[in-house]
């Protein structure tokens, strides 16, 4: 059996960890750059806002409703994620973290009649150690899985756990057919045509129409939903192939230096990322864009593609190479909404090519020596001094909660 | 396996002759001090990892969490303000720990006595009052304080 544990509203629920006074009370969560609403409790669910809600469009309505709302506190959403993970790690031998709120478990181990009181013990105690409340749902297959937590959530009476056992016809035929993990809304669409509208239908779908209607995922998707596990839980994560830190502005930027401080920034945090994961890029590519949305105003998309003289993770490197690429795209007149770097072509450390002409040995120490400086002091203390000018790129986060658990600055208090 | 004349047996006690497979390889541990002639110190043995305050006072890493002290309700429990806790949130309460508990929707920190089923939420200071359970309704534990961070220099 496989349960999947998936934290209720994750990152609302995180913002109530250290403000008891607002468990019960509407919480909702924005964007980067405050721009849209990416979390809602369940009293924000229930006031009719839908996800991706657009603050500017919502602000009056959630301000009378009392909605408590914050911008997105990553430091603390990744903390917290890993404690979840650690607890159940402890519990489980063989844990599968699918997302920063998501984890599938291996309970092929346990007697199936102790599964629902092991699912109701574990759910009970990561909320106890973290503080975040967690929906079960356990299965035969990841497929079956899912569907089982969104039983779980959607069931007050499952007190957060459901075990999906057998062909239950009843359970599934009432489920729409767009909850089956991998349907999305065009192929929903497309199976509804068909006839087929709930998880039952699909389910009972033989393997060649789906084909035809679908995918050869969609083929291993209805086996799934028939009981046969055809995804193993995957325990190692591959690194990433491709790094892109890309942001939207805070508003509209026009001058060369603005574009260069933020797209030297994001060079920096794609550094980050690569250094990271022990890798190096063979060549990154820059890009600006004007607002898409503005019809009126004049439209620009420039990017570049910068190859390197050899695989690299120097921030000195990525930083000239994201400014020497502006230097090729910018255009003056324009109102710039977004910009990024994407590094390409990476590659394992011990793969990558040293040069036989450049003291690569000293060049990438500066990276090394930036990352620990900047974790002991704080994110950005050092960085290029291209990065200095102007804020006005800068995301807005102006709601957002203390960093908890990651800043000594920033932990709770308690009265005495 | 070599053939064993009996003669080999009888005279020199050899069970048996077997050839060495010389391509199978077994790796050793590189010792990595390098040997010094002489005898070793007799501090060697006893080397051991630095003190690590984690390890002391960190049992349930995911269930750990730090919390400031804002105010003087606490003092004669040797917690003063801007003191800084170690909470486990992992652990239950016993008669007499010191926990953070909410109070009317606020992290805070007392006393917890639980005798014969009364439970109570008490001060450690005289300028300031107990707090009843009956008077809260629900009382809601956050975590335990395993220790106090108490610094004199900053």
């Amino acid at each position: 059996m496989i349960a999947l544990v998936d934290c209720n509203n994750f990152y609302a629920s995180c913002e109530r960890v250290f403000r008891p006074d607002l468990v019960g009370k509407p919480v909702a969560v924005l964007s980067n750059n405050d721009g849209c609403i990416i979390a809602r409790s369940a009293e924000v669910k229930a006031l009719g806002v839908p996800m991706g809600a657009p603050l500017f469009k919502w602000r009056k309505q959630l301000e009378e409703e009392g909605v408590a709302v914050f911008s997105a506190n990553f430091s603390l959403y990744g903390d917290l994620s890993e404690r979840v993970m650690s607890v159940l790690r402890d519990n489980c031998p063989v844990v599968e973290v699918y997302s920063i709120d998501e984890a599938f478990l291996d309970l092929s181990l346990l007697p199936r009649d102790q599964l629902g009181e092991y699912c109701r013990e574990l759910r009970a105690m990561v909320y106890k150690w973290t503080g975040i409340p967690v929906s079960i749902g356990v299965a035969p297959t990841k497929t079956l899985a899912k569907l089982a937590n969104h039983l779980a959530k959607k069931n007050p009476k499952a007190d957060g756990c459901w075990l999906l056992m057998g062909a239950e016809h009843q359970r599934l035929s009432r489920l729409p057919v767009d909850e089956v993990w991998g349907v999305g809304r065009r192929l929903n669409k497309r199976l509804n045509e068909y006839g087929v509208s709930t998880v039952w239908d699909l389910r009972n779908m033989d393997a060649s129409t789906a084909r035809k209607l679908a995918s050869v995922n969609m083929e291993r998707t209805i086996r799934e939903l028939n009981g046969e596990s055809c995804m193993p839980l995957e325990l190692t994560k591959q690194p990433r192939q491709r790094i892109l830190v890309s942001r939207s502005f805070g508003h509209d930027v026009s001058s060369f230096d603005d574009l260069k401080a933020a797209l030297v920034t994001y060079a920096y945090r794609a550094g980050e990322k690569l250094r990271c994961q022990n890798s190096r890029a063979q060549s990154i590519d820059i890009f600006i864009h004007t607002n898409t949305h503005r019809d009126a105003e004049k439209q620009y998309k420039g990017s570049v593609s910068i190859p390197f003289d050899m695989p690299t993770n120097d921030p000195s490197t990525l930083s000239r190479a994201a400014t020497e690429g502006l230097k090729n795209i910018f255009k003056p007149g324009y109102k710039y909404k977004r910009g990024g770097v994407m590094l390409n072509e990476i590659l394992p450390e011990h793969v990558a090519q040293l040069s036989l002409f450049t003291a690569d040995v000293s060049v990438s120490k500066v990276g090394a020596i930036m990352d620990t400086i900047n974790k002991r002091l704080g994110s950005d203390l050092v960085h290029f001094a291209a990065s200095d000018v102007g804020v006005s790129w800068r995301m807005n986060q102006n709601m957002r909660s203390p960093r908890y658990t990651t800043r000594w600055g920033d932990i709770p208090s308690a009265v005495a | 396996m070599l053939q064993r004349p009996s003669s080999i047996t009888k005279s020199t006690g050899i069970q048996s002759i077997s050839l060495i497979d010389t391509s199978v390889e077994a790796s050793l541990p590189m010792a990595l001090d390098s040997i010094k002639a002489g005898f070793p110190s007799a501090a060697e043995d006893f080397m051991e990892r630095d003190l690590d305050l984690n390890e002391l006072l960190i049992k349930h890493k995911a269930a750990t969490f730090m919390v400031k002290v804002d105010g003087s309700s606490m003092v004669n429990a040797g917690i003063y303000h801007d003191d800084i806790l170690v909470v486990d949130k992992s652990l239950d309460a016993d008669n007499e720990d010191v926990i953070i508990a909410v109070v009317d929707g606020e992290l805070t920190v007392k006393r917890y006595v639980n005798k014969g089923g009364r439970r109570e939420l008490v001060a450690e200071s005289d300028d300031f009052p107990n707090i009843k359970l009956d008077d809260i309704g629900e009382l809601l534990i956050w975590g335990v304080v395993t220790t106090n961070l108490r610094r004199f220099r900053k």
